[in-house]
């Protein structure tokens, strides 16, 4: 029998939800002052009235859901689930009300897209668009890289129990630190420590390759904030192709390369364990797939023999195959150019790519590599098995952090994050396709929404269908959460109208 | 007849000469992004003339400059002796409107000086219209809007506070 929610359980979601969407009006108030800096008056006036709809909406939950109970999995679950997509409601606030996009629903396509990472995009004439709403589209690359709930438990929900079950419910399996909440506060400061670094090397860079200071700062901080977070997000429409700079290439490719390690890996080795890096399983997969792949993309390429020099192979083949696994979607080619130069075997090579991504615990979607590390050891195990003696007995460990030894839970439980993510990237496919696109370039997008990667061959346009334009923000906002949380609410909703 | 015959050959000639000298401007009609993009084999490594906004920096290298231009479809990279491009006063931006240029040159589908960029190589550069600083008037709409969610928002933290302060009095009582 399926239970009917109760009140208290509206009134639980309904608190922690609130105090969310408050810390969501606390981190527009960064574009504001930006905006005013600046002197950007009608942004700001953007951002204001964001700003008071938001704390409206949020000071309205927590209020009148005021309630003192912990909440349980499934509220920390629906919690999750509903952050996103009231951030993303809340979030395209601003970027409706610039004038650069052609409808509200473009406009939360574009605050999913960057608040899931993804970095497609519906943005027009973006040359034109203002600093203040510019850098919003770049910074909730960063707080959805990050984790909005963690955002809200590392200032909000401090102290709780509840905060264990949101931090889960948000597609992080593991815990730096003990306590939740010092591990979302640890997540924080070693991305800020990255955000300095990185943006004063790409300043630095932007300066050497003639960007003006102004400018070489904020496209520093922006390019910092959407590679580092896998988002894929450029203040020009032209993508990393603006800069035209190997140096800067080079750059983003080492930010895309660190934003696709674990956190957990991070501190360990900022905390002098370099020697993880070399044995954790995810990093030892990222690696191999790595070279395999490219290898299968790198075939695709010399079959029509596109960029035939190697400095042109690089920054047009392997900058996009980069982009691609860790999940970031930079380009510094036009998205029409995959269809018209890249070979079937290459766009293979590349869909591939995409649909694994980076490390679990980063900021990258998709399957990940340990799943995938997790698969082949398990491959190899039944290998074992059916080759020893029936008697012998043996197992096999992997190392993560620490030596794990493998379970048939870990396998099982990879195997079908594998196949549900087969099954996101496939549905997204075919609704493409019934609206007439062929079925390499509908797989193609569809596989760079579901595993947040923004790389595009033309499909995401402004003028596309608006149940496409729904269906891949469905594709990023599940993508994103790793289904379960989002499961959950459909189960709730579910209970809510048929339960007893 | 002789002379017939030498004024015809010299027309020829002259005919020749005169294909010969515009070859390379055969794409002299501006060419949009949107069909240098889809038709990128066809026109790669020919003369062509493209127009559009100059957008964002102007990325000074040495003797030479990167300028991005917008023709509202696609923007195109276009590689420039930087003094061809002394002249242009607006870049485009949010509060500024970029100078409408005319680009004449060589257009490649994969630059090979430029890392396989799709780009263009100037050879010449002609200011069509001036750029302009944009202007943006007061949206007094939304400044109502903003007056309204104040009120709102005033109203709710008053209903509230007056709802715990009533809570907390019940629970003394």
């Amino acid at each position: 029998m399926v239970l009917k929610p109760q009140i208290i359980d509206l009134k639980i979601i309904g608190n922690y939800l609130g105090r969310t969407v408050i810390g969501l009006g606390m981190v527009m108030c960064i574009p504001l002052i930006l905006a005013l800096i600046l002197g950007e008056i009608n942004p700001a006036i953007d951002f204001v009235i964001s700003l008071l709809i938001t704390f409206i909406l949020g000071i309205g939950l927590v209020g009148f859901c005021s309630i003192d109970r912990e909440p349980r999995w499934m509220h920390g679950m629906i919690v999750v689930a509903l952050s996103w997509l009231f951030a993303m409601f809340l979030g395209a606030i601003p970027l409706f009300l610039s004038g650069h996009y052609g409808s509200y629903l473009d406009s939360c396509f574009e605050a999913m897209s960057g608040f899931a990472t993804t970095g497609l995009t519906l943005v027009q004439d973006l040359n034109h668009l203002s600093y203040a709403h510019n850098f919003w589209r770049h910074f909730i690359m960063f707080i959805g890289g990050q984790g909005i709930v963690i955002m809200a438990l590392s200032f909000l929900i401090s102290g709780s129990s509840g905060a264990f079950k949101m931090y889960i419910g948000e597609a992080r399996e593991e815990k730096i630190l003990p306590n939740v909440v010092s591990t979302a506060k640890v997540i924080w400061i070693v991305s800020l420590v990255y955000l300095i670094l990185g943006s004063s090397i790409l300043t630095i860079v932007g300066l050497f390759e003639g960007l003006p200071l102004k400018s070489a700062i904020f496209h520093g901080i922006c390019i910092f904030m959407t590679a580092f977070d896998t988002g894929g997000f450029s203040p020009q429409s032209q993508n990393i192709l603006y800069y035209h700079s190997f140096y800067y290439e080079i750059v983003t490719i080492m930010i895309m390369l660190l934003g696709a390690i674990n956190f957990k890996l991070h501190y360990a080795i900022l905390t002098g364990n370099r020697r993880e890096i070399f044995k954790n399983i995810e990093t030892v997969t990222l690696f191999f797939s790595i070279i395999l792949i490219f290898i299968i993309t790198s075939f695709g390429l010399k079959l029509n023999n596109q960029y035939p020099q190697v400095v042109s192979f690089f920054r047009k083949g392997f900058y996009q195959f980069i982009s691609a696994h860790t999940g970031t979607g930079f380009a510094t080619i036009y998205s029409e150019q995959f269809r018209s130069d890249w070979s079937t075997l290459a766009l293979v090579g590349i869909i591939i790519a995409m649909s694994i991504g980076g490390s679990s615990c980063s900021t990258t979607g998709a399957i990940k590599t340990i799943r995938v590390g997790l698969i082949f050891k398990g491959l190899k195990q039944n290998i074992k098995r059916i080759i020893l003696p029936e008697s012998a007995v043996f197992s096999d460990k992997f190392h993560h952090i620490k030596d794990i030894i493998l379970e048939d839970k870990h396998i099982l439980s990879a195997t079908l994050m594998v196949f549900l993510y087969f099954g996101l990237y496939f549905f997204g496919a075919l609704v493409a396709m019934l609206f007439g696109y062929p079925f390499l370039e509908s797989l193609f997008e569809s596989t760079s929404a579901a595993a947040n990667v923004g790389l595009s061959c033309g499909i995401t346009k402004v003028t596309m269908p608006a149940v496409l334009k729904i269906t891949y923000i469905l594709q990023m906002w599940i993508g994103r959460l790793e289904f379960t949380s989002v499961f959950t609410l459909f189960g709730f909703i579910l209970a809510a109208i048929k339960g007893k | 007849m002789i002379t017939l015959l030498q004024n015809f050959r010299k027309k020829i000639i002259l005919l020749f000469l005169l294909l010969f000298c515009i070859y390379p401007f055969i794409y002299a009609q501006t060419i949009s992004s949107t069909e240098l993009l889809n038709n990128a084999t066809d026109y790669d490594n020919k003369v062509i003339t493209y127009e559009g906004e100059v957008i964002g920096d102007i990325l000074k290298r040495g003797n030479y400059s990167w300028i991005n231009i917008d023709d509202n479809n696609f923007t195109i990279g276009v590689w420039v002796e930087t003094s061809l491009i002394k002249d242009i006063t607006f870049t485009g931006n949010y509060k500024t409107e970029g100078d409408q240029i005319e680009v004449r040159g060589i257009f490649h589908k994969n630059c090979s000086q430029h890392g396989g960029d799709l780009d263009i190589h100037a050879n010449e550069i002609r200011i069509i219209k001036k750029g302009r600083i944009r202007d943006f008037p007061l949206q007094i709409g939304k400044i109502k809007f903003i007056v309204i969610l104040i009120i709102i928002l005033f109203s709710q933290i008053m209903i509230l506070v007056i709802k715990n302060f009533l809570k907390a009095r019940l629970k003394k009582q």
